[in-house]
């Protein structure tokens, strides 16, 4: 499932970059926000900008491994023999669908951040609470509550997380999607308006969602034998 | 349906607009200036507002001030007030907008339009939160969050210098884009039902019914004028229609015929020269803006550098 994980990685890495407009002006706005005495100094406030992802990553883990938990249950309940192919499929085409997603081809993806909405809704006055932040604690509890946040892309890799069948293997499939939009979302702090620009050009979705398509397809293919998913 | 509060009004459903009044939900928690980028009649003000409601300056102003509008004279006392005899006409002290909107909000709509010597002001009050009026040899301190908005490429203007790139890095600290209605999935349908009960009510009129094949047109439109142009179609059907059905035959021609074109060009069955047809456009992108590089290329839907590359393919440089 190594290539699975790989593409995780680069789900997380090409999807964050679609998804900067969102998270990268959240971002934007968490960084200006934080006090002088931390923005004036690049090491203090990189270690900031740290801890708000690493709250962000955790609640990826936390609900990646949920997903893989309940995904077991599925598996077992579908049919303990060809329930991983079907899972696999499963998520195969969840991971193409995300593929069009980015490419620009299938934009109705978007439409299933509604299934988070209420929980946002709940979180989000929390957050509000811990704003303006100024400890590395508010900041983590912060991003935490960021990780929930509606986002298209983190609902179709968690429902892959769910294909990967335990509470580990989801926890480390999310893991490392989340470790994939660092990159992204740690620099659009910095440079923001450069990243829009690179985020709104279409060209560069499109080769982002060729290559998860691709991937896609070598994940189900190289998988399709393996007795287990993990 | 977001109707998050009840002043301002959001009207939309699509995955494009909630994900940028979420983003705008945390932005609001904090005091950071805000730069929303987007199309002309695409809401910036509404979602300014949104901004200044949902944050703990929500009981202070909000004032909004539309730069494109303000004469060059008259802007450095309507932003930042006069005493009385400073100029001419200055019959009584003005406060300004900043000092209207202190503890609140400023807007400024269409920053980009602002003149130079503006610019520096603004600038210098972004910095220290001091400003002087007009007469006046006193700073003042004023505590007030800045929104800015502006349909146009700042960036591109802050290269052909005609705003101050200290000034677009103080504004431009979190850009937002707004998105076109045209980008808005689904909203469309959505906004025609609940702009044509709105304007119905006002005007006391019966709403009309659309047919799904007119909803269908209305959403493979372009919209360039965005809500407000969906807006302003609404009113005259709803005037034209009230209580009967609207179909395709009674929408505008450039709606029914054009559908998501934008240009009434035909290719002729003779066919044409490309590229000849290029350096036309380029020429004709020239002619319009006057010789000025960045406006011509914006014309033409490209950035600068492109837009020069293709002159010099062409030897029009």
């Amino acid at each position: 499932m190594e290539i699975g994980y790989l593409g995780a990685l680069l789900m997380g890495l090409f999807g964050a970059l679609h998804c900067i407009g969102m998270c990268g002006s959240i971002m934007g706005v968490l960084t200006f926000s934080l006090p002088p005495r931390i923005r004036e100094k690049p090491a203090t406030l990189f270690s900031y900008l740290l801890w708000y992802s690493a709250g962000r990553l955790l609640s990826y883990a936390v609900a990646g491994g949920l997903a893989g938990a309940f995904g077991a249950g599925v598996l077992v309940a579908i049919s303990p023999q060809y329930g991983h192919r079907l899972l696999l499929l499963a998520a195969t085409l969840i991971m193409l669908a995300a593929g069009f997603h980015l490419a620009g081809w299938f934009p109705g993806l978007a439409r299933i951040e509604k299934a988070g909405a209420p929980i946002w809704k709940k979180l989000e006055p929390l957050g509000r609470k811990l704003l303006p932040v100024d400890r590395p604690w508010q900041a983590l509890l912060y991003g935490m509550v960021w990780g929930w946040l509606p986002c298209g892309l983190v609902y179709s890799a968690l429902f892959i997380a769910l294909a990967q069948g335990n509470f580990p293997g989801g926890m480390l499939f999310m893991l490392l999607f989340g470790l994939g939009t660092l990159p992204a979302i740690l620099l659009t702090g910095v440079f923001a308006e450069r990243f829009l620009r690179i985020a709104r050009n279409p060209r560069m979705r499109m080769y982002a969602g060729l290559l998860l398509i691709t991937l896609a397809l070598f994940t189900l293919i190289l998988n399709w034998n393996y007795p287990n998913l993990t | 349906m977001n109707r998050m509060t009840d002043k301002p009004q959001l009207l939309g459903d699509s995955p494009e607009f909630t994900a940028l009044l979420r983003s705008l939900q945390v932005a609001s928690a904090t005091d950071v200036t805000i730069m929303l980028l987007g199309e002309s009649g695409t809401g910036k003000e509404q979602l300014a507002r949104y901004i200044h409601e949902n944050s703990l300056r929500r009981d202070a102003p909000f004032v909004a001030i539309n730069c494109a509008a303000l004469p060059e004279s008259l802007a450095e006392s309507e932003l930042f007030g006069h005493r009385k005899g400073a100029f001419t006409g200055a019959v009584s002290d003005n406060l300004g907008r900043i000092a209207a909107a202190e503890g609140g909000t400023l807007f400024l709509d269409e920053v980009g339009e602002m003149s130079g010597a503006i610019q520096s002001k603004l600038l210098r009050f972004l910095e220290s939160g001091e400003y002087q009026r007009v007469g006046d040899t006193t700073s003042r301190q004023a505590n007030v969050r800045v929104i800015a908005a502006t349909h146009a490429d700042l960036l591109a203007k802050v290269e052909e210098g005609s705003f101050r790139q200290d000034l677009y890095y103080r504004l431009n600290v979190v850009p937002f884009q707004v998105p076109p209605l045209r980008e808005r999935s689904g909203d469309v349908p959505l906004l025609v039902k609940e702009l044509t009960r709105q304007l119905a009510a006002r005007h006391g009129l019966e709403p009309p019914r659309y047919t799904a094949e007119a909803l269908r047109q209305l959403e493979s439109h372009h919209w360039p004028g965005n809500i407000r142009e969906l807006r302003n179609l609404c009113e005259r059907l709803l005037i034209l229609f009230s209580g009967r059905t609207v179909d395709v035959g009674n929408l505008p021609p450039e709606i029914r015929i054009q559908g998501r074109r934008r240009w009434n060009f035909t290719l002729p069955d003779s066919g044409l020269r490309l590229e000849e047809l290029e350096q036309e456009l380029l020429r004709q992108a020239l002619d319009k803006a006057g010789g000025n590089q960045s406006r011509a290329a914006r014309l033409l839907g490209l950035s600068r550098y492109a837009f020069i590359y293709r002159l010099k393919k062409y030897a029009l440089l």
